[in-house]
């Protein structure tokens, strides 16, 4: 039980897949100029993790070694356009703001990552859990930059207007530089987290 | 004290002068008082407001961050003072105080300390702090004013005296005629004579030529800097501009080219060492200009050029004219 | 040797044809959703430029841009109790940062009904204004980029900081989107010249 838990959180701050590990960095950076955008990338992420971790878990005797790679990509694929397909369906103002990044889901070097470092190799219930904790890693970074990016460029978050109507928004942070700053402190604080998480077994460097 | 803590062990450069962070930065605020008294003088208190504001606020700021990270204070040393001096001068007279101050912030924080402080940041923090101003409030950015007391004899920046620079026109499809008229004058040589006094819309510190170059030379006179890359830069402007049809000495007189090349474009911290590397660091900014200038989104690329180019200069460093204790190319392996 | 890469070969093709399956189904139960809203935004884009009109003729075939730049991606004649009451174009031009799509409403006097975007990858808070329903380029009138084509002339310039008030450091953009109407009213005067249907 131990063990298991130790999973789930390890991806939350101690190897966040974004701001410690720091892979599948460019569509974070591109779809977080709003919150509706984080949010739906995040859950079509989380979702496709999920099933392929599942997946290739479940299936992990009977992959042969030497095809491993085009099988993960087959069945990653598969997930992301299914992603892409019910977005298109029941959320099309999403689907149309995400535009490409959500095919590109396919390629994000998380996904690959985690299914090739840990899926393929442990079982169904650990890969599972380890989804659902670098899901929760991904999310916090994620959707947390898209706040401070349209709350600060735009003036709003969701859409509704937070800041005061004289709020002259800062197009800075909505725009690539922006994002760039913006995921750089993440990263800073995220290392501040995992400092406290820690303690004394903080060993310094990332 | 025990005997041996006092012996220091360091890298080089050994030998020592008595040429001070301070005092060079002194030599660069000396150098800038003539754009910047005039600067106030042409466009009134509105000026003076951003100069102070900015001025005040990224000494603050260095303080402020200094602090929260318990890191030695430097405000001794003027360089903030210098950074908040440069953005000043680089913004239109009109820009809210509030804008000034976030420019500031970018400038110190972002530039300058999250790099480590000064002389470990890798771009120009009076131009950073530009460049996401101009980012962020395009319109507030790109807005300029005739100096008022050309027409008025006021000192406040109203609608009535916005007007659009000789580089916007251009930009907007004008001729260089109808830019000239924009001075009030209609023909070439008093166009440029108009530009070269500086008596004409733009940012507080970038009209007038004439004490700019005044500035440059005090700065070359004191060894604060050498000729290397402004000329580079001034030279290059033109003959590119000449190339690509247009006019090299309108290109040189206006915008801020002359101010970048020998107050931004000579930075200790942000320009490459060597002279090779000066000259080819001058050259590039002035091509990028240019470039921007002609086919780009803004009517003006001196921020952007010289900010290229400071991403480069760690490879310009690595240009030697002579590596020392190397043998030649004749000896044998 | 053969005999690994056969079954390796067969592995892949099952995994694949597994996934083709997953894919097969999820599409069959959302591909009618799909073409609805398709469907349906085009019917309320033209809706907001037509509101009286009650049905259209796809006339698509029948126009063409005469910008190169610029291409006609389809029109329709709305109809009013079988009479036209005006064309809709719908075009697709060069702008910042990638392709914009506009639809466009043209009546038979050569004044420009209403304009719609359709499609628009912009700069947020700058050219993306142009499709923002709450920016005005006259906060007086409360006339949106867009809005401001309402009624024009055909044969106006359509330029930008001229005769069309451009978005806010976006000129690029608003000299795109002007371009756009001006090749589609130019398609629409060459159809309506014909006669119409």
């Amino acid at each position: 039980m131990n063990k298991a838990l130790s999973i789930f959180l390890r991806g939350i701050v101690i190897e966040n897949p974004l701001a410690i590990i720091m892979i599948g960095l460019c569509s974070s950076v591109a779809v977080t100029t709003s919150v509706a955008n984080g949010i739906g990338m995040t859950a079509g992420m989380v979702f496709v993790l999920l099933c392929s971790e599942l997946i290739i878990s479940l299936f992990r005797k009977v992959i042969p070694g030497n095809i491993r790679m085009p099988i993960f990509i087959v069945v990653i694929a598969a997930f992301t356009t299914m992603v892409d397909i019910i977005m298109q369906a029941y959320f099309p103002d999403l689907s149309e703001a995400m535009g490409v990044f959500i095919p590109l889901i396919v390629v994000n070097c998380i996904i690959m990552g985690r299914v090739e470092a840990f899926a393929s190799r442990e079982n169904a219930g650990h890969a599972v859990l380890d989804a659902l904790g670098m899901g929760v890693g991904y999310a916090w970074v994620l959707i947390g930059m898209s706040v401070v990016r349209e709350l600060l460029g735009n003036g709003t978050i969701l859409g509704f207007q937070i800041m005061p109507e004289s709020y002259q928004p800062v197009l800075f942070f909505v725009l690539p530089p922006g994002g760039f700053l913006v995921f750089a402190l993440f990263i800073a604080l995220n290392i501040a987290l995992k400092k406290l998480w820690l303690g004394q077994d903080y060993k310094g460097g990332k | 004290m025990p005997e041996h803590q006092s012996l220091l062990l360091s890298s080089s450069p050994h030998v020592f002068t008595n040429v001070s962070v301070r005092r060079l930065m002194l030599n660069v605020i000396i150098a800038l008082l003539p754009v910047t008294v005039y600067g106030i003088s042409i466009f009134g208190f509105s000026a003076a407001r951003v100069v102070l504001t900015s001025v005040v606020s990224c000494v603050l700021f260095e303080i402020i961050f200094r602090a929260i990270i318990h890191s030695k204070q430097n405000f001794g040393d003027l360089s903030a003072v210098v950074t908040g001096l440069l953005l000043a001068l680089i913004l239109p007279p009109s820009t809210p105080s509030w804008m000034v101050a976030i420019g500031a912030l970018a400038s110190i924080v972002v530039a300058k300390e999250f790099f480590g402080g000064l002389g470990h940041n890798p771009f120009n923090p009076a131009l950073i702090g530009r460049a996401i101003l101009l980012m962020s409030f395009p319109a507030a950015l790109t807005s300029w004013h005739r100096p008022p007391l050309d027409a008025l004899g006021g000192a406040s920046l109203t609608d009535a005296l916005s007007t659009a620079t000789p580089l916007a026109i251009l930009k907007d499809g004008g001729t260089l005629m109808g830019a000239a008229g924009s001075l009030g004058t209609d023909s070439l040589p008093d166009f440029y004579t108009a530009l070269f006094f500086g008596n004409h819309a733009g940012c507080i510190g970038e009209t007038s030529i004439l004490l700019i170059l005044i500035g440059g030379v005090f700065l070359i006179a004191t060894k604060t800097i050498v000729c290397a890359t402004p000329v580079a830069m001034l030279a290059v402007t033109a003959l590119f501009s000449a190339l690509l049809g247009v006019d090299p000495l309108f290109s040189v007189l206006s915008g801020g080219v002359v101010f970048g090349a020998f107050f931004m474009a000579t930075d200790y911290a942000t320009t490459p060492l060597t002279t090779a590397g000066k000259v080819l660091f001058g050259a590039g900014a002035a091509v990028v200009l240019v470039l921007i200038r002609q086919f780009g989104g803004y009517p003006e690329g001196v921020t952007y050029g010289i900010l290229m180019m400071n991403a480069v200069v760690p490879y310009l460093n690595k240009l030697r004219e002579k590596k020392y204790g190397s043998i030649g190319k004749g000896a044998k392996k | 040797m053969n005999k690994t890469m056969l079954k390796l070969g067969f592995v892949l093709a099952l995994f694949a044809g597994v996934a083709c399956v997953g894919l097969a189904v999820v599409h069959s139960l959302t591909a009618e959703k799909i073409a609805a809203h398709a469907q349906s935004a085009l019917e309320n884009a033209l809706k907001e430029i037509f509101p009286g009109a009650d049905g259209f003729d796809d006339v698509s075939g029948e126009l063409s841009s005469l910008d190169e730049r610029i291409t006609i991606g389809a029109a329709y004649d709305m109809k009013k109790d079988g009479t036209s009451v005006g064309i809709a174009v719908q075009a697709t031009g060069p702008s910042y940062n990638g392709a914009a799509t506009l639809l466009s409403g043209f009546s038979a006097d050569k004044k420009v009904v209403r304009v719609v975007v359709l499609d628009l990858k912009d700069t947020p808070g700058l050219g993306a204004n142009a499709a923002n329903a709450t920016y005005y380029v006259d906060r007086a009138s409360r006339t949106t980029f867009p809005g401001q084509f309402s009624g024009k002339d055909i044969g106006d310039a359509f330029e930008a900081k001229k005769d069309v008030v451009a978005i806010t450091a976006s000129t690029i953009t608003s000299r795109s989107l002007a371009a756009i109407v001006k090749a589609s009213g130019e398609a629409a005067m060459v159809y309506f010249a014909k006669g119409g249907r």
